[in-house]
Formats: C-alpha cells, sequence, structure tokens
C-alpha cells in the first residue's frame, strides 16, 4: 500500500473508531459526572490512553470492557479533583423502624403498571434525575455497581474502600432511590 | 381509649410474632436484603429470609419495589448519548495525530 493511501486509511479506521465508541463513552463519563463539559473532557483523556495502550492490551477482556475502564477511570478522577457541592444527607431517605423493629414505612399499593404512564424516555429521564439526587459517596457506587456493571472488588479497588463499605453504600443508595422513585413506582395507601 | 389503627395493630402482632424461634424483625431482614438478592446468605440465612418474606406484607411490597427501582437503573446502562458534538470527535482524532 502506498504511504498516502495507508495514512488515508488509518485516519479513516481512526475516525469509525471514534464514531463507533465515543456515544456510550460520553454516556457513561456524563452518568459519573453530571456535567457535560467535564464528560468530554474525561472522554477526551480517555481515547488518549486507549490508543497509548493499545500496543499492551492483552485480551483479557473485551476491547469494549477495557475501554470501559478507561473512561471510568477518567471521569473518576475529574470527579476528584472538581469541588464537592453541598449535598443533603441520605438518612431521611431511608427505611424507618419502630421500637420493636417493624417496619414504619407506609405500604404501596402497585398500581396496575405504573410505567405504562410514562413513556420509555420520560421514565428514563426521571431515573436519571433522581440518581442524581443522592448523595455523591452513594451515587456513585450505585452508578459503578448497577448501571456500569463492575463488581464489588472492583468498585472498591478503583474508590479505595473495603467490600463491606461498598456493599453498605450500595443498599443504601438502592433504598433511597426507590424512595425517591415512588411517585414513578406507584401510590401510597396513606 | 387509644385510636388502634389497624395498621399499628399489625405492628405490635409483628412484634410478639417476630419474637418466636427463627423469625427475624423487619430491620434485621433489611439487612440482609443487599445478600439475598446477590446469593451470598447460607442455607439456613435464606430459609429465616424467606420466613419473614411470607409473614410480613410490608417486606414484601418494599422488597418488590426495591427490585423494580434497581431495574429501572440497570436500563439506565442502555442509554447513549445522543449528541455528539463534530468538534469533540474533531479534537480528539486532532490530539491522535498531534
Amino acid at each position: 500500500m502506498d504511504q498516502n493511501l495507508k495514512m488515508k486509511h488509518e485516519i479513516y479506521e481512526d475516525r469509525a473508531f471514534v464514531s463507533d465508541n465515543i456515544g456510550w463513552m460520553l454516556a457513561v463519563a456524563e452518568r459519573i459526572l453530571n456535567d457535560r463539559m467535564h464528560a468530554e473532557d474525561a472522554v477526551q483523556n480517555a481515547f488518549q490512553k486507549i490508543w497509548a495502550g493499545l500496543g499492551n492490551f492483552e485480551g483479557r477482556s473485551t476491547l469494549k470492557t477495557w475501554m470501559h475502564r478507561i473512561v471510568v477511570n477518567e471521569a473518576l478522577m475529574i470527579l476528584r479533583r472538581s469541588t464537592t457541592r453541598k449535598e443533603s444527607p441520605i438518612d431521611p431517605l431511608l427505611p424507618q423502624f419502630d421500637d420493636s423493629g417493624c417496619r414504619i414505612e407506609q405500604s404501596l399499593v402497585v398500581t396496575e403498571t405504573p410505567e405504562s404512564l410514562f413513556s420509555n424516555a420520560e421514565i428514563a429521564t426521571n431515573v436519571q434525575n433522581m440518581i442524581m439526587q443522592l448523595p455523591e459517596k452513594y451515587r456513585i457506587i450505585l452508578i459503578l455497581r448497577d448501571i456500569e456493571g463492575l463488581s464489588t472488588a472492583e468498585v472498591a479497588q478503583i474508590l479505595k474502600i473495603s467490600d463491606s463499605n461498598v456493599k453498605i453504600r450500595l443498599h443504601r443508595a438502592r433504598s433511597a432511590l426507590k424512595k425517591l422513585l415512588e411517585p414513578v413506582l406507584g401510590e401510597f395507601n396513606g | 381509649m387509644a385510636n388502634t389503627t389497624p395498621k399499628s395493630l399489625r405492628r405490635r402482632m409483628h412484634s410478639v410474632m417476630f419474637k418466636a424461634p427463627m423469625m427475624i424483625t423487619c430491620e434485621e431482614f433489611e439487612s440482609f436484603i443487599l445478600e439475598y438478592i446477590e446469593g451470598d446468605l447460607s442455607p439456613r440465612q435464606k430459609m429465616i429470609f424467606e420466613m419473614h418474606l411470607r409473614v410480613c406484607a410490608e417486606c414484601r411490597a418494599y422488597l418488590k419495589e426495591y427490585e423494580r427501582a434497581r431495574a429501572l437503573t440497570e436500563a439506565q446502562r442502555n442509554i447513549e448519548s445522543t449528541e455528539v458534538p463534530d468538534d469533540l470527535i474533531a479534537a480528539i482524532l486532532a490530539a491522535r495525530g498531534a
């Protein structure tokens, strides 16, 4: 292949590689950072790391899984550097019990598929907004475990906390999100 | 005379019932939810957990909604960013060429 043609081929391959992957990578970074500009920075950094490391990629995971970990790490690095906003405590969103350990929470009357009242896009936006309301230390674990699909051990390693701490925060995050999603999930039997 | 609603009566019945052997309170049940879902409970713990689930309507409803919220969260995984600015792609490719 002549040099010009080879160069054109490589440029085309790079463009296709970026186009094929940038959508999901931006979505991952935006979920973690909740900020478009920072997400774009994270993705840009991630592509540099991916190209720099591609030669050493050993194929112990799929290429997408490897790229996914890189964009997650880049987003988390930016998150750590950004100033933390004032957050509400999670406790009011957690289940309540009386002195004998009985659940105080009002029981839900599950309406007939309440999700059908919303379009899929509306539900997705609602869920996304509610996740963003969680305090950061819970939100990040919920995103990494339940959306990005990382294992407890992987999350513990990335965040430098114990496995049991990951589990405690994950359960609290899920419980709090359940509470926040009650208007979407059903109606209360007051 | 105190106004005893069915709900508070039910809670009083529960508090007596939960003292029986092999029974746990809703609060103890709560602390096992994550491990139950992940299949990390021992067979004995699982049996105790499920026994509570059978007798406690509140915890049944709670767990159902917890699972539903989790499924809605997991569905976020399929969302791809819709707007990808051309200048971002251009910047990434330019940095690649540099």
